[in-house]
């Protein structure tokens, strides 16, 4: 009796702790899992937020409501390099012509941040204080194409020479389960903003 | 008591398997529409543009088309188009539907006059730009642009029918398209410079239209004009000159001269539009530049900083020549013998173009322009050694002055065109 019952205790001790060990695991894959995808929503999420905006930005580069502000829409680009750019535009449509500016900052910025990578993309209207957002940015490169459609090297001197421009953006978690960072990476292969080549 | 457990159990498990799955089945929800979002945001965007174009298309073969477009059915989304037009501009606002996204683009077109140009030639000939060659402003040219070197284009470049590059690597500052169709009419007339000439004779008391013979013309720094009529480059042989005020003179700011040639020099003071029109062969319809042509300042000026010519904010004086024929450099003491030429003005050449009166003359200077050059043929205005140095006529250093881009002198010729001045997206 006394040994069938110490059978019967650690067997339900072992099955028991299997069903935990079991259910530990499940919670630990549940959670990790969690992360993860809700990880990799959150990543492109982000993509598609940054992208929307580069896109709408972008598009409107040399663009002005009172078009007589920028007459030569050719000269719309004032500088560009491989990780900046900055432009004429009417940000607002008001007639007025404003200046933007895209750059990214260095990932020591953002010490708080578990990823070591990501780095703040800083959008700059006119002379205000650069203020960014931090979606999770590890790379946003410019690649500049003249009319020919050679590539221009850096560094570009006339950026008028600029006719088309290849965006690459990767975003990826600022935190991540485990250190397995989910990444998502976008490539606008040739963006042509119109008003470059009205006149 | 062990089978209630093993429900309990079970149901705990269907419980934790079912939140678990209903989380990552929501995750996956969100993500695909987010992906679909973004795809309906940009096929919608897509379509609109496609939209645009389409009416764009429809503007370029017929300038007075305004009927839009009305729920066209376009790669499975809708496009709209609406054209408005005033008396200055046509708005084509083209909206695409995808789904529940919308889209929006707006295009204002102005028409296009050939001033914008800083060189237009009709037919380029055989004329092949090579390393040196510097163009500062919009070119076009209705032949292939041939290249043989490293030129420079400051502005933007186009061509009708190409660009055919023997070797080099030229450089368009300011894009180039080929395809472009911006002809020069053939026979073009001075219609509406003639008429504004006769409408400020006959209702303004001016006196700034002529028929029948040539005219010699100076400008005066003063605001004044001081004219006289005869024949030929003798102006000893001419009328005794008539000082006028430049708005007296020409009240509506049109010079036009018919059947005979003008002989131009001084100072402008003003804007006005200089025209020979409706000549009968070579020998008239022609505008010779005796001497310099000039506005009281420089339209343009060099800014080291910026290393590029700017616009000269104080300079609001404009000239336009037009010539049926040619505006040609005249073989006078002024002009020949290593004395530059400088020209402040819009050239316009209907049929001809910009040259020389003597091909023979020896090395004399530059041929200064600052403003733009439009001209149905590609004349020469020297000969070249078989060193490259000049061994007759001019070299040419051409400015465009970028206030054409914005303002015309009175009545300029219009292309009979729209270009798109803004694009909204």
């Amino acid at each position: 009796m006394g040994f069938s019952t110490l059978i019967d205790i650690l067997g339900s001790t072992i099955i028991g702790g299997m069903l935990l060990m079991i259910l530990l695991r499940l919670n630990d894959a549940s959670v990790q899992n969690t992360y993860v995808y809700g990880g990799d929503l959150m990543v492109q999420q982000n993509l598609v937020e940054v992208v929307r905006l580069l896109e709408h930005d972008f598009r409107k580069i040399g663009f002005c409501k009172d078009w007589q502000q920028i007459p030569d829409q050719t000269q719309s680009i004032i500088a560009a390099d491989s990780n900046s750019i900055s432009f004429l535009t009417d940000i607002d449509s008001d007639g007025t012509v404003d200046t933007m500016k895209y750059y990214t900052g260095d990932p020591s910025e953002l010490p708080g941040t578990a990823n070591p990578r990501d780095k703040m993309l800083y959008r700059v209207v006119n002379n205000a204080t650069p203020v960014g957002t931090n979606l999770g940015v590890t790379q946003f490169s410019l690649l500049y194409f003249n009319a020919l459609g050679n590539q221009i090297s850096f560094p570009i001197a006339v950026p008028s020479e600029i006719y088309t421009m290849q965006i690459n953006i990767t975003v990826e978690n600022v935190a991540a389960y485990d250190n397995q960072y989910s990444s998502a990476f976008w490539r606008q292969i040739r963006l042509a903003a119109r008003n470059l080549n009205n006149r | 008591m062990g089978g209630k457990a093993s429900i309990l159990l079970v149901l705990g498990f269907s419980m934790i398997f079912l939140v678990i799955g209903f989380n990552f089945g929501s995750l996956s929800t969100k993500s695909v529409e987010n992906n679909i979002e973004y795809f309906s945001n940009s096929k919608s965007h897509n379509i609109a543009v496609s939209g645009a174009n389409i009416a764009l298309n429809h503007l370029f073969n017929d300038k007075d088309w305004d009927a839009g477009i009305s729920n066209l059915s376009f790669d499975n989304g809708i496009i709209n188009v609406t054209v408005n037009s005033d008396s200055s501009y046509k708005v084509v606002t083209s909206t695409g539907v995808f789904e529940d996204s919308e889209s929006q683009v707006i295009v204002k077109l102005q028409p296009s006059s050939y001033a914008k140009f800083a060189w237009y030639s009709g037919n380029m000939s055989s004329k092949v730009f090579v390393t040196g060659d510097t163009v500062w402003g919009p070119f076009h040219t209705q032949s292939k642009l041939n290249i043989n070197g490293d030129p420079v284009f400051w502005g933007k470049v186009t061509s009708l029918k190409g660009l055919s590059i023997t070797k080099g690597n030229p450089k368009f500052y300011g894009g180039y398209e080929s395809g472009i169709d911006v002809p020069l009419p053939v026979n073009y007339q001075f219609t509406n410079e003639k008429s504004m000439a006769i409408d400020g004779v006959v209702n303004h008391g001016g006196s700034s239209y002529f028929e029948g013979t040539d005219v010699w013309l100076t400008f005066n720094s003063d605001g004044t004009v001081t004219y006289r009529t005869g024949s030929g480059s003798d102006s000893s042989l001419y009328s005794a000159p008539i000082t006028q005020s430049l708005n007296a003179f020409a009240p509506k700011g049109v010079i036009y001269v018919k059947k005979g040639n003008i002989y131009a020099s001084g100072t402008v003071n003003g804007k006005i539009t200089v025209a020979v029109g409706e000549s009968s062969g070579a020998g008239n319809g022609n505008l010779y530049l005796v001497d310099n042509l000039t506005y009281r300042n420089s339209p343009m000026i060099f800014d080291p900083n910026q290393n590029k010519y700017i616009k000269n904010e104080s300079c609001s004086d404009m000239l336009g020549l037009l010539a049926t024929n040619n505006v040609i450099v005249a073989n006078t003491n002024e002009n020949v013998n290593q004395k530059d030429i400088r020209i402040d003005a819009s050239i316009f050449c209907a049929q001809g173009g910009f040259t020389i009166e003597d091909k023979t003359i020896p090395p004399s200077g530059t041929i200064f322009l600052r403003g733009g050059m439009v001209a149905a043929k590609e004349e020469l205005v020297a000969q070249l050694d078989n060193k490259g140095v000049v061994k007759n006529g001019y070299k040419k250093h051409v400015i465009f002055d970028e206030r054409f881009m914005l303002k015309i002198p009175p009545v300029f010729p219009g292309t009979g065109k729209f270009e798109i001045v803004s694009w909204y997206e």
